[in-house]
């Protein structure tokens, strides 16, 4: 399967280019969508559900052109907004035997049976006949995995899902993608960098409506082997800010700092060498483009 | 911190376009309206008159009252989105917890959000004030200007109104959270002021009425429905009584509400609730999950499909989920359960003739429930449409349905169900509400067809184009607000198109051909047509809702270019191809609507109307004086074919020229059938003009003095469309009269009777009727001027199960071609006025002496069969012991289906189902007047009093007829029924005179010149009658009248007048009694009588000596009510009154009043009744009168003119009641 997305733009009313001639291919597998909040996430993570239209380019699965075919994709498409809410009210079943019949699934028997077995995978199934309305943050997302699920779905969009969820509610949402990834496309947008390098074998990082980079998260760290280099400093950092391309900087718990930069070659004074990890990629990247901005 | 809240929620209204649009539309209706009501749009439609100021002080209040309903309806908007607008976007949780203060928070949005609504509602002001300086306003119609009336009408009204329904819309969106509920709380107060408006037709209920209506109109139109025009037109807007105690009710009402939400106003984050079935309120959390695992994920293989009817499929699951919301919310079943105590209560105060109840019939309930309730489900239909619309949007969930793999069809088609069904399920409401008054009567035969086939297949469907219409206006704008403005402007709107001169059925959305049950006719011939146009709206909202289909919103279309780029997407051949599809469809069945009323047939609009009256009377008014033969004799074979509603008559006219000279020209008009004419001499036509239906003859050789002449000639209907039937034949109850076939000469009933719209097309003003002393108008009687008395024959073919009768005995009843054939013949000369009915009737008989009497009646109309029969049997017994004989062998009554009245025929009356048949008098001392039996009495009256004494057609004719009438049957009822009911008759003809000379269009006569006015010939000349026999005595009122018929009746020209009946009065009448002809016959004059004081004393011999003051005064008024105390050679009474600035002013009086002492007594049933100690009339001449009066017993109610006899405005001050301990109280 391949999502490939081309030359696709977006400028909103106020001005802002959400989307800058962005040029994509997505492969089967997790891939992770970072970048700041801001980057055009979101408005791309929209456009290739069919929620929006961009101003020029295409987006292809496979044979499907999304743009033109929306219903096409819609039938393969799982999608979990950043955001959502339900109608008040109503119960996890109920909403969820709505959702399996918006999503094709006819017979009353099928869409028990699937319903049920989502429920059941997302631990719902005690409160299935509670209203949605009144669920906590973590089982509103659980919920929000389950009517995502209910079409099994080929191409699956989830917006910056983790943010909010306890670490326990995390770890178990993204064991889920992970396995609903399998010979899927799972695309998942996040400012987290630990849910990327967790789990995506393949990224992009985004900001300003620009791909900054595209690459696997391990081949982005190795790139960087060598040129990272830390150092525990005391009182100001506002020295090392001024010569050193800094990519950023840490409190110890005893009110020391470490700092970490990028240097091609070893600016000695005390730096030692680091091992590069995603962190430093991102936020090398962005440093990198707003340095490119201020010029 | 007060300050900055509201300057911030001040000045953020300002910031969006809402306000503005607002503000626009409210000063346009604004002006619309009371630009149209001043007649400034006449140059394109008819022409709007009144003797009333547009703007008169009163005036001014009700059209800005009228205006600020709608305004009202924006309240929630207004209001109830200050505060809900927190909780929409979850400021609340923030806000709620900064330190604010609660003070200034509450304060801060209420009083900006009611500053804003003032300032809309002046628009309104300036609107009605700009809509009378319109260019081409008539300016007979324009009072002068003041700004005291808009200062009274925001003080006492608005202000108090913008409080009241802020403080509750404020309270009711805060602990609802839900500004639809601030809508439906909006809706539920209209809904009582229409109980209000409802109650306020029944004098019993007048003061809850009053008290009632929360925005104090109907304490309004209480206080002011006596006014006269005078009055009316300069008068300030009064403030006194009920008004004052409406306004302190409610504006307590609204602060107390605002005291109490501002008490219990917290910033709490979880409302207080507002759904009724609260199952789950608590947020759930569950402990039981387990720690991160890894799980296998294997969903099962279900089926797919994406075509048509699982789309369908899932429409029906939304509309399931729309439908539970709307209707397991709190307004919801609020509104419901509103609306039937709502319809409880129009069936328990509506429906009552003299106060009299309609039998609950099924037919009775769905007219009165019916009316209401449909516009109630309108306006719930404008608010949930646009609610389930912007719902996924409002719950954020639209982004997991918009992605899903369902066609837009599939949504618009499900909001177009939930709506639907829930008009389906508010319908039962006025069922349920039916059948429960129906048992609370003891009413069994519920007809549930009926109920069914009214409320659903004619109700409903009739809702459907603005179901459909919604759609799309939801679907245009996302703003809900926006939208409910939009569709409520886009219906109020609609309803101002024929003041501004579009006139056309067609070409106004949802209008066309409305029906209305009958017992006896069903919906009749027109359901054909109803469907037709309610097919033709249908297609015009699915064209609509089409549009609203390739437009529909799905995902987050940010910007106009987004949307439009998707609507061009899904404009695609399917999409296209339906659009069209219904366009087309729609525009044809447009064009052959069209087609048919203006090609086909010829619409005139109400100005082409004007114009052709206007015309007609100038090219033919030559001939009103031209001699004309008249009608000597009619014969006529009626065939009517009920099945096909259709009628051919062939007829003969005898005319003889009655005249000296000779006539060589005929004038030959109709009213709606062009009649083929012929005669026995040689004739042309010079002239035929269809517009104006008028077709002149000139005779070969002229008709000479004496010769008579055979007219024959047919009627018979051209080929009745789908539109229109062109015959008064209907399937089950035709009724016409001799009005359907061709008249001869001159008929001036065609011509413009106003004033300004004579003036308009360049015509002199016209007196409505002609003087009595008018020589050549006495020439002709009232009922015709091209006839005197006629022979007259007639057969009448109909269906095989109906009866048909006109006037005349029953020659012979026959079967021929499978059809049924009646001849009538009447034995002696009658008036050329006569009817035709034919029904499938059931038939009683019964005989007074010699007198064979019958009533045709519909078969389950057989409730009062036999009080019409009494009636009958009552009224020939007095009638002809008091007057003279019966001229007839027979009397028959014919029910007939809607019309609203009886009409007497020579020995024939038609006499609607409404009027009696059906109504359910009460004999014991609470019920009303059997007016069944008095109206038929009426009818039977007419026998003598208008088909043996018939007046000229002058001023004045319709006392003689009509006011005779309705004495000599008082006189019947009052034998039958004695003194109470009596009273009861007469308060109601006292009230009817009082509320319709209000509304009086040219001028008020007296009654000796009525001018065919109801209000005078029937309900002040009842009184004026009853009056004088007591006054003079029934004996001698009697003779006079008996002495009347001797001489006047079946006269020959000239006819006698109200002049001659008045100086035989007159000489009949002592002189002392004569100055009550001059005030209540040549005079309009009218009385306040009062006691004011009463007082009593036991003598402790079995006597009690009571002592009365009583004031009267009496005042005349002129035309348009404008009081006058004095005449040329007197002057004025006057009494100082302590306390009062100005004394009180009465006519010079001379006048004998009853002064009366009531006590009480047991009737054979043991119940308290009234017993007259006391009554007698004393000789007045000044305003205050004392009295000390002895009786025997002891008193508990004493009055002046305690029966009512005199014309009063404030007859209940008549009496008052004694206490125990001798003092007044």
């Amino acid at each position: 399967m391949l999502l490939s997305i081309l030359n696709l733009n977006k400028t909103y009313k106020n001005g802002v280019k959400a989307l800058n001639n962005i040029n994509l291919e997505i492969n089967t597998g997790m891939f992770g969508l970072l970048g700041p909040n801001g980057a055009g996430k979101s408005t791309m993570m929209r456009t290739i559900a069919t929620l929006q239209d961009p101003d020029s380019g295409s987006i292809h699965l496979d044979d499907i052109d999304v743009l033109n075919d929306n219903q096409a994709l819609r039938r393969v498409l799982g999608y979990l907004p950043q955001e959502f809410g339900v109608y008040p009210g109503v119960s996890a079943t109920e909403l969820l035997h709505y959702f399996a019949s918006l999503k094709g699934i006819s017979s009353k028997k099928d869409r028990k049976k699937i319903v049920d077995y989502v429920l059941d995978i997302t631990n719902l199934t005690d409160v299935k006949r509670r209203h949605v309305s009144g669920y906590s943050g973590g089982m509103k997302q659980r919920f929000g995995i389950a009517q995502m699920l209910l079409n099994n779905p080929k191409l699956i969009i989830v917006d910056e899902p983790t943010a909010g969820l306890d670490p326990a509610e995390r770890k178990r949402f993204l064991n889920i993608l992970r396995e609903i990834s399998q010979g899927h496309i799972v695309i998942f947008s996040t400012h987290i960098v630990e849910d990327v390098s967790e789990l995506c074998s393949d990224m992009a990082i985004m900001n300003q409506g620009s791909i900054l980079l595209r690459q696997a998260p391990i081949e982005a760290a190795a790139a960087l082997k060598g040129k990272i280099y830390s150092k525990r400093i005391e009182g100001d950092i506002s020295t090392a800010k001024l010569e050193y391309n800094l990519i950023s900087s840490s409190y110890n718990p005893d009110n020391s700092m470490n700092v970490r930069i990028y240097s091609e070659s070893n600016p000695g004074l005390g730096f030692t060498i680091a091992e590069p990890d995603l962190e430093d990629v991102y936020f090398h990247h962005l440093n990198t483009s707003r340095a490119l901005e201020t010029v | 911190m007060f300050k900055k809240i509201f300057l911030f929620e001040f000045n953020s209204w300002f910031n969006k376009p809402a306000i503005y649009i607002y503000a626009i539309i409210t000063l346009g209706l604004s002006m619309l309206f009371m630009g149209a009501a001043s007649g400034a749009f006449d140059g394109s439609t008819s022409t709007v008159s009144s003797l009333k100021y547009v703007n008169s002080p009163n005036g001014v209040l009700q059209a800005i009252l009228g205006l600020s309903v709608y305004l009202f309806l924006l309240f929630p908007v207004i209001i109830g989105a200050a505060i809900h607008k927190d909780f929409k976007y979850n400021v609340h949780k923030v806000m709620y917890s900064f330190p604010f203060d609660k003070k200034a928070y509450f304060w801060g949005k209420f009083l900006s959000s009611i500053s804003i609504s003032l300032i809309l509602t002046m628009f309104v002001f300036i609107g009605i004030y700009a809509g009378t300086l319109m260019p081409g306003v008539n300016a007979e119609m324009i009072g002068p200007h003041h700004i005291k009336p808009y200062i009274d009408t925001f003080l006492i009204y608005i202000f108090p109104g913008i409080i009241l329904f802020g403080a509750i819309i404020f309270a009711v969106v805060t602990y609802s959270r839900s500004v639809v509920a601030g809508f439906v709380m909006m809706i539920a107060i209209y809904v009582i002021q229409g109980v209000a408006d409802a109650a306020l037709q029944n004098n019993d209920y007048e003061t809850i009425a009053a008290m009632a209506d929360p925005f104090g109109i109907t304490s309004n139109i209480q206080h002011t429905k006596y006014w006269t025009i005078d009055e009316q037109n300069n008068n300030a807007i009064p403030f006194s009584g009920l008004i004052i105690w409406n306004r302190l009710l409610w504006t307590g009402i609204g602060l107390l509400i605002l005291f109490w939400s501002y008490m219990t106003f917290d910033f709490k984050v979880i409302p207080k609730g507002w759904r009724i079935f609260n199952r789950n309120k608590d947020r759930l959390t569950s402990s039981r999950y387990q720690l991160a695992s890894i799980q296998k994920i294997d969903l099962p293989e279900v089926k797919r499909s994406y075509g048509f009817v699982q789309n369908l499929k899932s429409a029906l699951h939304l509309t399931k989920l729309d439908l539970g919301y709307i209707v397991k919310g709190g307004p919801f079943i609020v509104i419901s359960v509103l609306g039937l105590l709502v319809i409880l209560i129009t069936f328990l105060v509506s429906g009552f003739m003299f106060e009299t109840p309609t039998l609950p019939t099924t037919k009775e309930m769905i007219t009165r429930a019916g009316r209401t309730f449909y516009i109630f489900i309108f306006l719930l239909t404008l608010v949930y449409t646009g609610m389930i619309i912007n719902r996924k949007r409002a719950d954020n969930i639209y982004q997991l349905e918009d992605v899903s793999p369902t066609f837009d069809w599939s949504f618009v088609v499900s909001k177009f169900m939930s709506i639907t069904l829930m008009q389906g399920i508010l319908f039962l409401i006025p069922i349920i509400a039916g059948i429960i008054y129906q048992v609370y009567n003891g009413y069994y035969n519920f007809e549930l067809n009926v109920y069914f086939i009214d409320l659903y297949a004619i109700r409903w469907v009739q809702l459907l184009p603005w179901t459909l219409m919604c759609i799309l206006i939801y679907t245009l704008i996302p703003n809900f607000y926006i939208g409910l403005v939009t569709t409520l402007v886009l219906f109020v709107g609609i309803g101002f198109l024929d003041r501004l001169g579009i006139e056309q059925d067609v070409f106004t959305y949802n209008n066309g051909q409305s029906v209305s049950y009958s017992d006896i006719s069903g919906y009749g011939w027109y359901l054909k047509a109803f469907y037709f146009y309610r097919l033709y709206w249908i297609l015009g909202g699915l064209f609509f809702a089409a549009l609203g289909w390739i437009m529909w919103r799905r995902g987050t279309a940010s910007s106009f270019k987004d949307w439009r780029k998707r609507t061009n997407r899904n404009f695609t051949l399917r999409s296209g191809m339906v659009t069209c599809l219904f366009s087309v469809l729609f525009l044809s069945m447009g064009y052959c609507i069209y087609y048919h009323e203006n090609v086909i047939d010829t619409f005139l609009s109400s100005k082409e109307e004007e114009i052709i009256r206007a015309d007609f009377e100038k090219k033919f008014n030559y001939f009103e004086t031209k001699t004309q033969p008249r009608i000597i004799g009619v014969k006529a074979n009626v065939e009517l074919y009920p099945e096909e509603g259709n009628l051919d008559v062939t007829g003969s006219y005898f005319l003889a020229n009655k005249t000296n000279e000779n006539i060589d020209t005929l004038m030959v008009m109709y009213a709606s059938i062009k009649p083929e004419v012929s005669f026995d001499r040689k004739a042309s036509i010079v002239l035929m003009d269809t517009t104006m239906n008028v077709i002149l003859w000139a005779f070969d050789e002229a008709m000479a003095s004496g010769d008579t002449i055979k007219m024959e000639w047919v009627v018979k209907n051209k080929e009745n469309h789908f539109l229109h039937k062109y015959s008064p034949v209907v399937e089950n109850g035709t009724f016409f009269n001799h009005g359907e076939f061709p008249s001869i000469g001159y008929q001036d009933v065609v011509e413009l009777q106003d004033k300004k719209t004579r003036e308009k097309y360049g015509l002199k003003d016209k007196e409505r009727m002609p003087l009595p002393t008018d020589t050549l108008a006495i020439q002709n009687h009232i009922l015709s001027n091209f006839s005197d008395w006629i022979s007259f024959e007639i057969t009448i073919g109909t269906s095989l199960d109906q009866i048909a009768m006109a006037p005349g005995n029953l020659v012979r009843e026959w079967e021929q071609d499978g059809r049924k054939y009646f001849h009538y013949k009447m034995k002696r000369p009658m008036l050329n006025f006569y009817n035709v009915c034919s029904a499938r009737y059931a038939v009683k008989k019964d005989k007074w002496k010699d007198v064979e009497l019958s009533i045709l009646y519909h078969k389950d109309h057989d409730f009062n069969l036999d009080r019409m029969m009494l009636a009958l049997k009552d009224g020939l017994d007095y009638y002809t012991k008091e007057f003279g004989p019966y001229q007839y062998d027979q009397l028959r009554i014919l029910e007939v289906p809607r019309v609203g009245f009886a009409q007497s025929f020579a020995n024939t009356v038609p006499f609607s189902e409404n009027v009696g048949f059906v109504a359910k008098p009460d004999d014991g001392k609470e019920g009303g007047v059997d007016y069944t039996y008095a109206i038929t009495a009426h009818e039977l009256a007419h026998q003598w009093w208008g088909h043996q004494v018939v007046s000229a057609g002058t001023q004045g004719a319709t006392m003689v007829i009509e006011s005779l009438s309705e004495y000599s049957s008082l006189k019947v009822l009052e034998k039958r029924y004695g003194k109470d009911k009596m009273r009861k008759f007469l308060k109601n003809a006292l009230d009817k005179y009082l509320l319709f000379r209000s509304t009086e269009r040219k001028k008020e006569q007296p009654l000796v010149s009525v001018e065919n006015q109801p209000y005078i010939h029937y309900n002040k000349g009842s009184m004026v009658f009853y009056a004088l026999s007591d006054y003079i005595g029934e004996k001698k009122l009697n003779g006079v009248l008996s002495d009347y018929i001797d001489s006047v009746a079946f006269q020959d020209p000239p006819y006698t007048t109200s002049l001659d009946l008045v100086s035989m009065i007159k000489e009949a009448t002592p002189d002392s009694f004569l100055y009550v002809i001059e005030d209540m016959f040549e005079n309009i004059t009218l009385y306040d009588n009062r006691i004011t004081e009463v007082v009593y004393n036991d003598n402790g011999d079995g006597t009690y000596t009571v002592d009365i003051t009583a004031h009267v005064t009496k005042y005349r008024t002129d035309e348009k009510g404008k009081q006058q105390f004095y005449n040329q050679d007197s002057v004025t009474t006057t009494l100082k009154v302590k306390g009062q600035n100005r004394p009180t002013r009465s006519f010079p009086l001379a006048d004998y009043i009853d002064v009366g002492v009531f006590g009480l007594t047991k009737d054979k049933n043991g119940d308290d009744v009234e017993k007259e100690l006391y009554l007698q009339k004393h000789k007045i001449t000044e305003i205050e009168n004392k009295y000390t009066i002895t009786v025997s017993e002891e008193p508990k109610e004493v009055g002046i003119d305690p029966y009512n006899k005199l014309i009063d405005r404030d007859s209940n001050d008549n009496r008052r009641k004694v206490d125990k301990k001798g003092k007044a109280e």
